[in-house]
């Protein structure tokens, strides 16, 4: 095509003009695509046509913008409006509406559908977030009682060369222990870890706080509590022990007090 | 975020700002009530007269362009910047509402009771009324031959299709597509 004929042609005033076909406006939206002369061509009439326009401009009669405004106001935007834009008349138009309300019956169809999908995703992703803000929050208040000020942060010194990796919260208030595990190596599926208080005037006799299994990393485990404790000691048991503390698998050691 | 745009974007709109047509576009989309005062006063006065020269009545033609603004307010999110200006698209609406109302029945019955309308062709009103005001457009119109003037004034004034023209005046469909683009190329070096 030879785009300095079509541009002198007159389709780019009969475009700005609102006169040309829906098949030749068309053609030239997607030949403004490809030729930026074409395109700058049309901005240029664009600009003549409304400086122009500007110039002669009548003011309306008083009034119209008030009721204008109020019109605005009652009717709120909907937020998807399907482009009704000014194409070529036709002296009927009755075809083109039926087609028209057809088109627009599947557009809404569509949109409806689309909708349907979306908010089932939406909710299922909801519950998730949901269930994801829950863990944080109870992290959180865990967080919260570790930085208490009656904590007592315990090291857990290692005993062992694969010994866990942990500290132990304890607040001499409320008597709460937390355990924070750091790393804590998996154990055959028999075995468990095991979390005990140690008092001193008591012949350093172990109390057990709980059970835990290994191959856990990172987390906060709510133990059970403590009232007294001069020590805290971590052992490798028999999955769900009821007896005292198997002391040749002493993990972990680490004592309440400086000494 | 939203709100952050509306700080930002409403110290941009002091009463005698200008805005250019990105910002505006922007702030009409967000429903912004100082946009719409700065299109109405802006604009307004230019769109009027297009649709007065398509509809001759001050009163309906202020009518329509009620209509237009509330059209313009509520399509804005559909006005793409690719395919042209603001103005041009907000033109487009003004002018194919006009023709719209001219075409309407109860406009049309209500020029049958006029007493003596001017017409010809058929019975439709015509551009020569000295009512219109000889402005924009209209004024470089009459600069053209008497041809070319009723082409432009059948096409752009009273949004008859070609094939209808033809009809309408006994031609070819093809010359009345070559008339017009020519009365057209005459128009565009009249304003530029």
């Amino acid at each position: 095509m030879n785009i300095k004929e079509y541009i002198s042609s007159g389709v780019v005033e009969s475009y700005v003009l609102g006169l040309l076909t829906a098949q030749e406006k068309f053609e030239f939206e997607q030949y403004c695509e490809a030729y930026p002369e074409l395109k700058e061509a049309r901005d240029s009439f664009e600009r003549a046509i409304e400086k122009q326009a500007m110039e002669n401009a009548v003011p309306p009669p008083a009034g119209i913008k008030e009721r204008i405004r109020s019109a605005i106001q009652q009717t709120p935007k909907t937020s998807k409006i399907i482009s009704m834009e000014p194409t070529t008349r036709k002296s009927s138009s009755y075809g083109w509406l039926a087609a028209a309300s057809i088109i627009l019956f599947l557009v809404a169809g569509y949109f409806a559908y689309n909708f349907y999908n979306q908010n089932k995703e939406l909710k299922k992703s909801n519950q998730e977030i949901t269930g994801k803000l829950n863990n944080v929050d109870s992290l959180l208040n865990e967080r919260k009682a570790l930085e208490a000020e009656n904590v007592t942060v315990v090291n857990m010194m290692a005993m062992k060369p694969n010994a866990p990796s942990a500290n132990i919260y304890w607040d001499t208030t409320s008597a709460n222990v937390y355990m924070l595990v750091k790393n804590m190596p998996k154990l055959a599926s028999d075995k468990q870890y095991q979390l005990w208080s140690l008092i001193d005037s008591n012949g350093l006799k172990p109390t057990s706080l709980g059970l835990f299994d290994g191959g856990q990393e990172k987390v906060i485990i709510k133990m059970n509590n403590a009232q007294k404790a001069d020590a805290f000691a971590i052992t490798i048991e028999k999955r769900g022990n009821t007896g005292g503390p198997d002391l040749g698998q002493l993990q972990n050691m680490g004592k309440t007090k400086l000494q | 975020m939203g709100c952050f745009f509306c700080l930002s974007f409403g110290q941009l709109l002091e009463p005698n700002t200008k805005y250019d047509e990105q910002q505006l576009v922007v702030l009409l989309n967000e429903q912004s009530n100082d946009a719409f005062n700065y299109l109405y006063d802006h604009y307004s006065g230019a769109l009027f007269t297009i649709i007065n020269q398509i509809v001759p009545d001050k009163e309906t033609a202020g009518d329509v362009l009620q209509e237009v603004f509330i059209n313009i307010w509520k399509k804005i999110n559909t006005y793409d910047a690719s395919k042209g200006r603001l103005f041009t698209w907000m033109l487009n609406i003004a002018r194919n509402a006009a023709i719209d109302k001219i075409r309407s029945k109860g406009y049309k019955d209500n020029q049958r009771n006029q007493p003596i309308m001017e017409t010809e062709n058929s019975g439709m009103a015509v551009s020569s009324n000295p009512s219109v005001s000889d402005v924009g457009l209209k004024k470089v119109l009459t600069k053209l031959n008497e041809e070319s003037r009723k082409l432009i004034d059948l096409s752009y004034f009273q949004g008859f299709t070609h094939e209808e023209i033809a009809k309408m005046l006994g031609i070819p469909l093809g010359t009345v597509k070559t008339r017009i683009r020519t009365a057209i190329i005459q128009l565009r070096t009249m304003i530029q």
